[in-house]
């Protein structure tokens, strides 16, 4: 069954809604929104038009929650592994995250049972637990990336759906969830399309740039991998995860062995944290390559509860 | 001749022509430090080394001899060596004593510029320490220009057995700041503009394609990539629009020369101090100076520049770090 307000069949004059992010927001009067530069309480929808869109914004809305080093939970019609596989295609290694208990790959109905008869005290009790559960795991955020094609409305009816999506919208705000809910385009006519981006804070693009750097949960937890560079941009991110995963356990293994640069005031947040750490608190820093190494003896770096592992 | 036994830091320059008065200051300096039963460090070039074993009638254990060629090669990994060593011997008060001359003939002009720099701001680096400091300079090699220089770093100087004040000695910042002059990168320099955060890592994309285009292997390039992007990334967070980094060879010496339009440091010894360890900046900078073979930094009308300076590895030469 077409998810849509008449009967209409896709031609030829449909515009690529992705393509031209700036386009795609103005369209339905939503501002765009990078779904790899998703701020906390932050509801964007996610429009596709065909699988490799679809698979592109899916593995952009996880690549962008493992740069903020946030638990990410990926609703999906399943199943499991043809969801994972599609992450995969995207460029995605999925065994990490998984593995330490930062991506999640859930069925709605898992996650929040029947939608149509869901009320929203309901919904603030499943959202409030999930985030707690995700702070306690050592996460600094938690993130929703939802399937909502390719099924009937999953709500009842497109006026069940806005009910919805509203909220969700109330629940994201109030706990800092932030979520993608991606639509398949093909199902929906131009007005649902306007009336489901019109309860979004935003329309999602899929981010000019790959981010410079993941911070992946990995088991067991609550260690932590860091792929790719560190510098100004990203070093506040490191801080906050950081923080988070000690939150969880004051001891903490990094793992650098995929950092390719990090500047002085990355790794001197690493020091002032552990400065600040209990008594019994560490930081390892595993794996460290010779050029990291290099710039910690030679920024002149010590604290008795950092350890580094060449 | 007598140095303090107790009390702060003394540095006292000795200008010397030839092996004999050498040997007889540096000889009398050491011994008066072992009556005293204080540690003692030589860093001297390796044939400044055989005359004070000779003097000295062979190694003996309460000294401690270094190569100056290898502990100066890079100018801000020295005063990080002396740093560590006076930290290992003299912070429980222990007096200690440091002969140290780097064979500053055959430094390129650039290099010995920068020590006159260290050595005005040992005057307070090294000020928290009990520590006898004896600069040999020999006069016969000695380019003309730098003997001024000499008597304005040293608050002492050593003449035979006299010690006199240096009359020209000037206050350590100041002689930073006018040492410390502007050389504009030529104009077919390869250059790139940043003026954002987002802008760091094109900029260290296009640090590492010149460095591997000038000859440096991996593990340089990536020493000389952070030291560069320390600069570069205080520019962006302390200093104004507009940056630019500027990469350039000249004769044996690759230039990183960063801009920014900002009005500098407020302290002309900010990269000649080791941030302590409880520091929230600076750490930057003292990775920078030891990550270059001297690094300059000046402020003219046009803003702030800083410039490392990096021999430029030998064709076919195995990569050295140091």
């Amino acid at each position: 069954m077409a998810l849509a307000t008449g009967s209409r069949t896709p031609t030829g004059k449909d515009r690529p809604i992705n393509s031209d992010d700036r386009a795609s927001g103005a369209r339905f009067g939503c501002p765009p929104g990078d779904v790899s530069a998703l701020v906390p309480g932050q509801h964007l929808c996610a429009l596709y038009q065909n699988q490799d869109e679809r698979q592109r914004l899916t593995a952009a809305a996880i690549r962008g929650a493992l740069a903020a080093g946030d638990r990410v939970i990926y609703l999906t019609p399943g199943p499991y592994d043809v969801a994972l596989d599609l992450l995969e295609a995207g460029g995605i290694e999925t065994g990490r995250p998984v593995g330490g208990g930062q991506l999640l790959v859930q069925s709605f109905a898992e996650i929040y049972g029947d939608l149509a008869s869901m009320d929203l005290a309901q919904l603030m009790a499943i959202g409030r637990a999930a985030l707690s559960q995700s702070l306690a795991a050592g996460f600094p955020g938690l993130r929703i990336t939802g399937e909502m094609g390719g099924s009937a409305w999953p709500a009842g009816s497109l006026e069940g759906l806005v009910r919805w999506e509203r909220m969700v919208s109330q629940m994201l705000g109030e706990l800092g969830i932030a979520a993608i809910c991606q639509y398949d385009q093909r199902q929906l006519d131009e007005p649902a399309t306007a009336i489901i981006a019109a309860e979004h804070s935003g329309v999602a693009t899929e981010g000019r740039r790959l981010p410079l750097a993941l911070f992946i949960a990995s088991a067991p937890p609550p260690a932590l991998r860091v792929e790719g560079e560190l510098d100004l941009t990203n070093g506040p991110v490191l801080a906050r995860v950081i923080r988070a995963r000690l939150a969880a356990s004051p001891r903490l293994r990094v793992d650098f062995g995929r950092v390719e640069f990090a500047d002085v005031g990355s790794l001197r947040e690493i020091y002032q944290i552990a400065v600040g750490l209990p008594a019994g608190g560490q930081i390892t820093l595993a794996n460290v390559t010779e050029p990291v190494r290099r710039v910690l003896d030679l920024a002149g770096f010590r604290a008795d509860a950092v350890v580094v592992e060449s | 001749m007598s140095w303090p036994a107790g009390g702060s830091m003394a540095h006292r320059a000795l200008l010397y022509t030839d092996e004999p008065e050498f040997r007889a200051a540096v000889g009398a300096f050491v011994r008066e430090g072992l009556d005293r039963r204080e540690p003692i460090l030589a860093a001297v070039p390796a044939a400044r080394l055989a005359w004070l074993r000779g003097e000295l009638g062979g190694d003996v254990p309460a000294v401690e001899f270094a190569d100056a060629a290898s502990f100066y090669r890079r100018q801000g990994q020295a005063t990080r060596a002396t740093l560590d060593w006076l930290r290992r011997h003299a912070s429980d008060g222990q007096r200690v004593r440091v002969v140290a001359e780097q064979a500053v003939s055959r430094r390129t002009p650039a290099e010995a510029a920068d020590y006159l720099r260290m050595e005005a701001a040992a005057n307070v680096v090294y000020q928290p320490f009990p520590v006898s400091v004896l600069c040999p300079y020999d006069v016969s090699v000695l380019p003309g220009g730098l003997r001024p220089g000499v008597e304005q770093t040293h608050p002492e100087l050593l003449q035979g057995d006299r010690v006199v004040p240096s009359a020209a000695f000037a206050d350590p910042r100041i002689f930073i700041r006018d040492s410390s002059g502007v050389a504009e990168p030529p104009l077919t320099s390869a250059s790139i503009g940043f003026s954002r955060r987002e802008d760091l890592a094109g900029v260290r994309r296009f640090l590492r394609a010149q460095l591997a285009q000038a000859g440096f292997g991996d593990e340089a390039a990536a020493l000389l990539v952070a030291a560069a992007a320390e600069v570069v990334t205080n520019a962006l967070a302390h200093g104004t629009a507009p940056r630019w980094l500027w990469v350039y060879t000249k004769g044996p010496v690759l230039v990183c020369h960063v801009r920014d339009g900002g009005p500098g440091f407020a302290d002309p010894l900010a990269a000649y101090l080791a941030p302590d360890r409880h520091a929230t900046h600076g750490h930057g900078l003292w990775l920078g100076r030891q990550a270059c073979d001297c690094l300059e930094a000046a402020t003219d009308g046009t803003g702030t520049h800083v410039r490392l300076l990096t021999r430029l590895p030998e064709p076919g030469a195995a990569e050295v770090l140091s």
